[in-house]
């Protein structure tokens, strides 16, 4: 008898450690727990919702470009969405990357998400002065302030480091701005010429220079 | 008697001339909330009482102007009311005025100026403005090097303005979205400058 409880002991660890090792580490970003936060509050949301209840979705709503750089193919961008009680959604891009999961929902009706960047990165800690290789995913958004808009706003993901994966905002235009130019002045002309045949831009202002958009589709072979 | 008169219609103009000289000094003479911020004042103060002086730093800090922006003025200032000093810088475009300093954790700046039309929203109206980046060195603590951005922008005859517009905690100096989107020739102005630069 007290073999039999010994061996469903030990086979209730095993199983619970197995448990743990497939399990990923999933969390919202801060900002969008406040989001979600709100509209529970509010009333729009029966609860605080979980990362599994976010669906995947195939939306126009949200058709970013997604640009991965050289070694960073590895992280996988997903795009969810999570139905309101009165059918409005609440969208949000979920970043995968080393068995880690971020969920960052667009913490506003009027917030487009237009482009991604992944790219690899270091990350350096200062106490222990060891250098992580880690993941980086940038996310470029059109803010609807009223009609024409140019707002615009970047918000990083950062994977890997010594703590859970977060999400910052880098950068905010507090004037018409759109698309922000810092962040298409860290794209590639390869790059940038991407993001603008996506966005609809025909022309465009790079390093100091004025590119056609139609002259470097044929340059870069992109149609 | 006479006399009382008139020293007393004489005071009256004198006062009348100082109030509105201040008055109007007053409409273009703006200081920026984070200055405000980094002064521990109040976002109302009159900002005529502030006393700003001319900056005792040795050497200028890079300043590149783009297209557009020949007629803006820097002056590199300074305050000195609180037991250390608050440094900043005094710019001046189409007779408006902006003073926009930062607390002692931010330094080292590096200042690009660039020009812009705007469309605005509903009204359709074009605007034009100039727009100050400057970019800080922010000691994050110990070993940690972060970068940050301030902007300035000057729009039309509306107020002149300043809010924060990039920051990066990341071990990130200099900022990569400020970096990228300076050209080859202005990074080497920037390098020579005698400010110990070295943008890639």
């Amino acid at each position: 008898m007290r073999i039999k409880k010994q061996i469903i002991s030990i086979l209730l660890v095993l199983f619970i450690s197995l448990f743990n090792i497939n399990s990923v580490n999933a969390a919202f970003s801060k900002d969008c727990k406040k989001h979600l936060g709100k509209e529970f509050l509010s009333g729009y949301l029966e609860s605080i919702p979980n990362e599994l209840d976010f669906k995947l979705v195939d939306d126009k709503g949200l058709s970013p470009l997604v640009i991965k750089r050289d070694g960073a193919e590895d992280v996988k961008i997903d795009k969810v969405v999570l139905l309101r009680k009165n059918h409005f959604r609440i969208y949000a891009i979920k970043i995968i990357w080393d068995g880690e999961i971020i969920t960052h929902c667009l913490n506003n009706d009027h917030f487009t998400l237009t482009a991604v960047l992944v790219e690899k990165h270091t990350h350096y800690n200062s106490a222990t002065m060891t250098e992580i290789k880690t993941r980086r995913v940038s996310m470029h958004f059109h803010e609807g302030c009223g009609s024409p808009c140019y707002f615009s706003r970047v918000d990083v993901a950062y994977f890997g480091s010594d703590a859970p994966p977060n999400v910052r905002n880098e950068i905010k235009s507090d004037i018409y701005d759109y698309p922000n130019k810092w962040f298409t002045g860290y794209l590639t002309l390869q790059e940038v010429t991407k993001f603008m045949i996506s966005e609809d831009f025909q022309e465009f202002e790079w390093s100091g220079r004025i590119y056609k958009t139609e002259k470097l589709i044929k340059k870069f072979k992109l149609k | 008697m006479i006399k009382d008169i008139k020293l007393i219609l004489k005071s009256i103009i004198i006062f009348y001339a100082v109030f509105f000289v201040n008055v109007a000094n007053a409409k273009k003479l703006f200081m920026s909330d984070i200055c405000k911020e980094a002064l521990g004042l109040d976002k109302k103060v009159n900002v005529t009482r502030i006393k700003f002086t001319k900056s005792d730093n040795s050497w200028p800090h890079p300043f590149v102007k783009r297209k557009g922006t020949s007629n803006l003025i820097l002056e590199e200032v300074m305050n000195k009311d609180n037991d250390y000093r608050i440094y900043g810088h005094k710019f001046t475009y189409n007779g408006q005025t902006l003073i926009h300093c930062r607390t002692p954790s931010f330094w080292n700046p590096i200042l690009l100026a660039d020009s812009f039309d705007i469309t605005t929203p509903l009204l359709l109206d074009e605007e034009k403005g100039i727009r100050i980046d400057i970019h800080y060195y922010s000691n994050c603590g110990s070993g940690c090097r972060g970068a940050h951005v301030d902007t300035v922008n000057f729009v039309s005859n509306h107020s002149p303005f300043a809010r924060k517009s990039a920051s990066d905690i990341e071990n990130a100096y200099y900022s990569r979205w400020f970096e990228a989107y300076l050209t080859k020739e202005e990074k080497e102005q920037i390098n020579n400058s005698d400010n110990h630069h070295s943008l890639q």
